[in-house]
């Protein structure tokens, strides 16, 4: 009896390993695909591969952190923004990651601080009218 | 013999989690659009006025020049229909005023006045310059000599006005100077190479432009 549950529960583990090592080959694959397609400058097939990727591993850094780059790529700052803190949740310590997010704040802010010089002016004029 | 196994076990541990944790990553160079300041795609038509001169240019009518200059540039590039208006402002408070603006257009479409002020300088400096001889016995190899450059300075203060409401939509100030070693440089000449970097910066303002970036893709 305990020589057959020993064997079920190993033949399980077994199972589970090879499924999963077969997921993370995949996943792996979908990466390295949608890189090569940024490289052809087909961002939308990049997109599609990784965000592949991340509904079968949500938890792959990796995959967030070239979400986010290819979102920068197509103007969507907003969703870049939300897969680079996604990635650097998962992955604090990855030195790649932390500089892509850097490099994004730093054009964002600059974005922001001639939006923000517009927006002080639109202040002061609707004061005058006041 | 159990110290010997414990070793290798170790070993192959350490490389097994070396392999693991290392990132393959590639190094990428991609345009990144930057968005324009503001959205001139409601607006059908342009009109471009007058510019208040804020010092009178000698030789060469400046108010005509950026009117015609403008005129083009925009047409070419926003694809919109620009046309030449006549309005003059007597002071720099009036840009900043919608009653001035409001009801001169009848048109019902949405359009923009393109307008604002310029003040156009033009120096003459002087400056002592080191020239180096090419003699090598000569007791004085560097000799000094006062050189008179052409110094000019464009400020245009530009602004885009909704003609439905009078209220500025887009202001900038553009400050741009260059020195010419000819002292006898024209100031139309000047005035031209001003103009297209004044030209450059607005449309990036208008238009939006890529920015060369690099990022870091990740293949783990």
């Amino acid at each position: 009896m305990t020589r057959k549950f020993i064997y079920t529960s190993l033949s399980i583990f077994l199972l589970s390993l090879v499924f999963f090592s077969c997921s993370a080959r995949y996943s792996k694959d979908q990466i390295r695909f949608g890189i090569e397609a940024a490289q052809m400058q087909l961002w939308d097939e990049a997109i599609f591969r990784w965000k592949k990727v991340i509904s079968l591993e949500p938890n792959n850094s990796s995959a967030h952190n070239n979400l986010a780059v290819a979102y920068e790529k197509k103007g969507m700052f907003e969703d870049a923004e939300k897969e680079y803190l996604k990635a650097l949740d998962l992955d604090p310590d990855n030195e790649r990651i932390q500089s892509n997010y850097e490099k994004f704040k730093q054009d964002i802010e600059q974005k922001n601080s001639t939006e923000k010089k517009d927006e002080i002016q639109a202040k002061k004029e609707k004061k005058n009218e006041k | 013999m159990k110290n010997k196994t414990s070793i290798i076990t170790a070993a192959f541990l350490f490389i097994v989690l070396t392999s693991c944790s290392q990132t393959n990553y590639v190094k990428i160079r991609m345009e990144i659009p930057k968005k324009p300041v503001i959205d001139l795609t409601s607006y059908k038509d342009i009109f471009v006025t007058n510019f208040l001169e804020n010092e009178e240019v000698k030789e060469f009518n400046i108010n005509q020049e950026i009117l015609d200059y403008f005129s083009s540039e925009l047409k070419k590039h926003l694809k919109k229909d620009v046309k030449t208006t006549d309005i003059s402002v007597k002071n720099e408070e009036d840009f900043k005023n919608p009653d001035t603006w409001k009801n001169i257009n009848a048109e019902e479409e949405k359009a923009a006045f393109f307008t604002g002020s310029v003040k156009y300088s033009e120096e003459t400096r002087k400056s002592l310059r080191k020239q180096e001889k090419r003699r090598f016995d000569d007791p004085f190899p560097e000799e000094s000599r006062i050189e008179t450059r052409s110094f000019y300075s464009l400020e245009l203060q530009i602004y885009l006005i909704d003609t439905q409401t009078g209220k500025i939509i887009y202001d900038r100030n553009f400050k741009e100077n260059k020195s010419y070693e000819n002292p006898n440089q024209t100031p139309q000449f000047a005035f031209f190479d001003l103009i297209l970097e004044v030209r450059d910066k607005l449309l990036e303002d208008i238009q939006g432009y890529d920015r060369l970036k690099e990022r870091y893709l990740l293949a783990k």
